[in-house]
């Protein structure tokens, strides 16, 4: 090639590259909506999802993941469920009363009727209460429950063997104790049960296309209002840059992102974007067995080097919270800026340093290096805020199939791991992992450190009001984070949720990400 | 001693061997690599900004004070290109010449003992080159952890077998040759025999492959980092930066644009070293690397000194004697 061929192909790469560089973001659309008018029954919903259900599938009593909690959360109902504003309203149940400290009696609807054509009774409630209690998923949430009775055909009685500080947030959580049909889930297949659902919400699933989609249609037997919308198909997306460019093609109407930029960028495309409330805390658990982190100086001087509004302006672009434990969304949430060692203070952090007689410790941080990109620059930025206080944070990417021990098994790590938490139906279960006996993320047992956290957790538990639970767990939050049991560098939604507002009308997400209000949003025709 | 098939050839041949020069493909290459070491040696010396923290605002465009941009930490985009360049280069390098150390001594052993020696070692070889690259690299990292030394030793081994075969073939074709032999019968000790008389004629398929392989590297080293399992944060790698940073892909697409050029030009780099080198140390009748079809104006120049164009006439005695040789080696063998 002679000299000229070089600088015509050298100025049409450059010519390339600054075209491309100049078509930045901002090509959506103009995200003006016009008057919907009056509500259209009818259509298919196409909402793009980053993840499907993985083990357990859809099946309520046992999958736990998030992907499989927002599909089965509009299949099931609870027996009573909050507004955003968190105030208790009812579902299946019409009525509750605390009898004594350790009963609770519901009286149920009597005008409801499962998708696979029964009817819903007390029956129902007894089965689910048990079942779950008996290995399924949160059944730890129980462990106070000592039975459940059907006290007529559509009044159940629930005694308890202490009194359940918890009990009133977990039975109105929206993913937590889901009633199934004791006929249609009872004698079904453990396939049937994990690609197919049994419930009585607006939309049931009745196709799971595994790696493609999962089809709800709408329960014509719901015992609410009948939804509009006939047909919401979850097209799955793993890579949440295709999914974005899914949204801006308009090849779905609605999208869960779980990176705040991307959906910042549907935003910018003409979508609208739902605002989230923190409820995911980037939690960082602690081995303090072995290592610098088994002296609280060196951990009360990480949590003092951390700038935490930096990782949440700098790192997470804003799309997240300052948080302890629970998550700063969480209704149980204490104002986390105010806890003990958690406004930034690098001197003190020194000195503290200095008198743990470990100037300059070495800490390693092991975090999913094959998932959730959109948190690892807190990671990092956390290492160049360390390094200003004398603490060389080493991270370690680790694929997601070495870390799952941690949380499925119990698996030991070393001085800390970071993995993202699960939404809780009440703030006392955020710590239950990290204190009780038997808890996946425990090293805590026999460290005199955590003694009073864990005392305190057992008396929030057994609290006998709500105002003595929100008392003790403020005590523990404070608690914890004076003994730095967990970091928590920041919380983030379970998901930025985008529609386009043009054509799903009367949408909006809620706090507990259930998307409840699909019940009464409609489509365009 | 060190005896060049070209000297030999141009001694049967009569004539003086043609003065060879380097060609545009390793110029190009060495230009490249040259340019991208002085870039990544200034800026580990003399960063323009700290490569670790921020400096700016994040996701900034080119400017005066960031003429390349920040990234979503606000951290200078040359500076960390810079480092990502070296990071890789080095890496390339490193497990190229680890490689092809334990390559050569292996390929050299085979060669020249033969037998059940040779037997042995080229079906572990075999057995080696099987293994894909990258699947030995991730398993290595799982064992015994991430980052650059754990990829250098991964990767030299994994590459090792390809200078073994490499090393082997020409060695086997050398240890007959008079010299070889002489040296042999008047008591040379086989170690000195093939450390100085059989390596120093074997380098030539040494350096191409030593670049060739450092091109394989430097993409399987961004492929690794791509997947979160090369060099790990805070040291920039141009694999984890296109990572990260696809999800700003529209906001700021310099970011991913300009880690693959620092790939693509880091490999091709390579590559046309590799390829001047080959052109250079055992040149081939028609040039294996071409940036475009012969230009007209030169075409009727060449047709009138073809005639005389001594490299054309030199390599075709250079297949003439090569069959010679051959001959004569054949008929040699027996006794």
């Amino acid at each position: 090639m002679n000299r000229r061929s070089w600088a015509g192909t050298a100025a049409a790469l450059a010519v390339v590259t600054l075209t491309i560089s100049g078509c930045s973001a901002g090509g959506g659309g103009d995200g003006a909506e016009e008057p919907a008018g009056d509500p259209v029954a009818g259509g298919t919903l196409t909402w793009g999802v980053p993840a499907e259900p993985s083990a357990g599938g859809i099946d309520p009593m046992v999958a736990s993941a998030i992907a499989a909690e927002v599909i089965y959360s509009m299949a099931y109902d609870t027996l009573l469920t909050r507004d955003d504003d968190n105030k208790i309203e009812p579902a299946l149940a019409t009525e509750y009363e605390q009898v004594d400290e350790l009963t609770w009696v519901f009286q149920l609807r009597d005008d409801v009727t499962f998708s696979d054509g029964t009817p819903f009774d007390a029956g129902d409630v007894v089965y689910s209460f048990e079942t779950r209690k008996d290995g399924g998923t949160n059944a730890t949430y129980l462990s106070l429950m000592e039975s459940v009775e059907a006290t007529g055909d559509h009044e159940v009685t629930f005694h308890f063997s202490e009194p359940d500080g918890t009990f009133l947030d977990a039975v109105s959580a929206r993913q937590t104790f889901l009633i199934v049909s004791e006929e249609g889930y009872g004698n079904a297949t453990e396939e049937e049960r994990q690609t197919t659902s049994f419930g009585t919400g607006a939309f049931q699933v009745t196709e799971w296309n595994q790696g493609v989609s999962v089809t709800m249609e709408k329960n014509e037997d719901y015992w609410g209002e009948e939804p509009y919308l006939d047909e919401i198909v979850f097209e799955l997306y793993p890579d949440e840059n295709t999914l974005l460019a899914a949204v801006q093609q308009g090849s779905v109407q609605a999208a869960s992102f779980i990176d705040g930029s991307l959906a910042q960028q549907a935003e910018q495309s003409g979508f609208t974007l739902g605002d989230a409330a923190f409820r995911q805390n980037l939690a960082i658990y602690v081995n303090p067995e072995a290592g610098p982190l088994s002296d609280v100086n060196v951990r009360r001087a990480f949590s003092l080097a951390l700038d935490r509004q930096a990782l949440v302006d700098t790192a997470m672009l804003g799309n997240a919270g300052v948080s302890f434990v629970p998550p700063a969304g969480d209704p149980g949430a204490t104002d986390a800026t105010k806890l003990p060692y958690h406004q930034r203070d690098v001197d003190e952090a020194k000195r503290l340093l200095e008198e743990a007689g470990q100037p300059n410790p070495e800490i390693t941080l092991s975090y999913m290096g094959d998932v959730a990109q959109a948190h690892h620059p807190v990671y990092e930025m956390m290492q160049q805020q360390l390094a200003e206080a004398g603490i060389t944070l080493n991270l370690k990417s680790t694929p997601l199939a070495e870390i799952a021990p941690i949380f499925t098994t119990g698996e030991s790590w070393t001085d800390l791991v970071a993995i993202p938490g699960s939404p809780r139906a009440s703030a006392a279960f955020y710590l239950e992992p990290v204190l009780l006996e038997g808890g996946v993320y425990n090293h805590w047992d026999g460290n005199p450190d955590a003694d009073k956290a864990r005392e305190l957790l057992k008396a929030a538990k057994s609290a006998a009001s709500p105002e003595e639970y929100t008392d003790l767990v403020a005590q523990l939050a404070n608690e914890a984070a004076e003994q730095a049991l967990e970091f928590v560098p920041a919380a983030v939604p379970v998901y930025f949720e985008v529609w386009d507002g043009s054509k799903l009308h009367d949408y909006e997400n809620d706090a507990f990400y259930s998307r409840s209000a699909l019940d009464r949003a409609w489509l365009s025709q | 001693m060190t005896v060049t098939r070209e000297l030999a050839l141009a001694k049967v041949a009569g004539k003086r061997p043609a003065r060879r020069r380097f060609g545009p493909a390793f110029w190009g290459g060495a230009g490249i690599l040259g340019v991208i070491l002085i870039l990544a040696g200034w800026m580990s010396f003399w960063p323009m900004h700290d490569p670790f923290a921020a400096s700016g605002t994040p996701l900034g465009g080119p400017s005066a004070e960031h003429f390349l941009g920040t990234d979503n930490l606000g951290r200078d985009t040359f500076t960390r290109l810079a480092l990502a360049a070296r990071t890789s280069l080095v890496i390339s390098g490193a497990a190229a010449l680890l490689g092809a150390a334990i390559g050569t001594f292996f390929g050299l052993i085979a060669g020249y003992v033969g037998g059940w020696v040779d037997a042995v070692i080229m079906r572990v070889v075999d057995a080696i080159l099987a293994l894909p690259a990258i699947l030995v690299a991730l398993v290595v990292g799982v064992v015994i952890g991430n980052g650059p030394w754990p990829l250098i030793l991964a990767l030299g081994l994994v590459f090792a077998p390809g200078f073994a075969r490499v090393m082997r073939a020409p060695v086997i074709a050398l240890r007959e040759r008079d010299f070889v032999l002489a040296a042999t019968l008047s008591g040379v000790r086989p170690h000195r025999v093939i450390a100085e008389h059989l390596l120093p004629n074997v380098l030539t398929p040494l350096f191409v492959q030593f670049a060739s392989v450092a091109s394989q590297v430097v993409l399987i080293e961004a492929a690794l980092s791509y997947l979160g399992q090369g060099v790990q944060a805070p040291e920039p790698s141009a694999g984890r930066m296109i990572s990260e940073f696809t999800r700003f892909m529209q906001l700021q697409p310099l970011l991913i644009i300009l880690p693959s050029l620092v790939i693509i030009l880091l490999s091709a780099g390579w590559n046309l070293l590799a390829d001047g080198m080959q052109d250079y140390l055992a040149p081939r009748r028609e040039p294996a690397f071409s940036l475009g079809g012969r230009s007209k104006r030169r075409l009727p120049r060449r047709a009138k000194t073809a005639a005389s164009d001594s490299s054309t006439a030199s390599a075709h005695d250079t297949r003439t004697e090569q069959s010679r040789t051959q001959q004569s080696r054949t008929e040699k063998r027996p006794s």
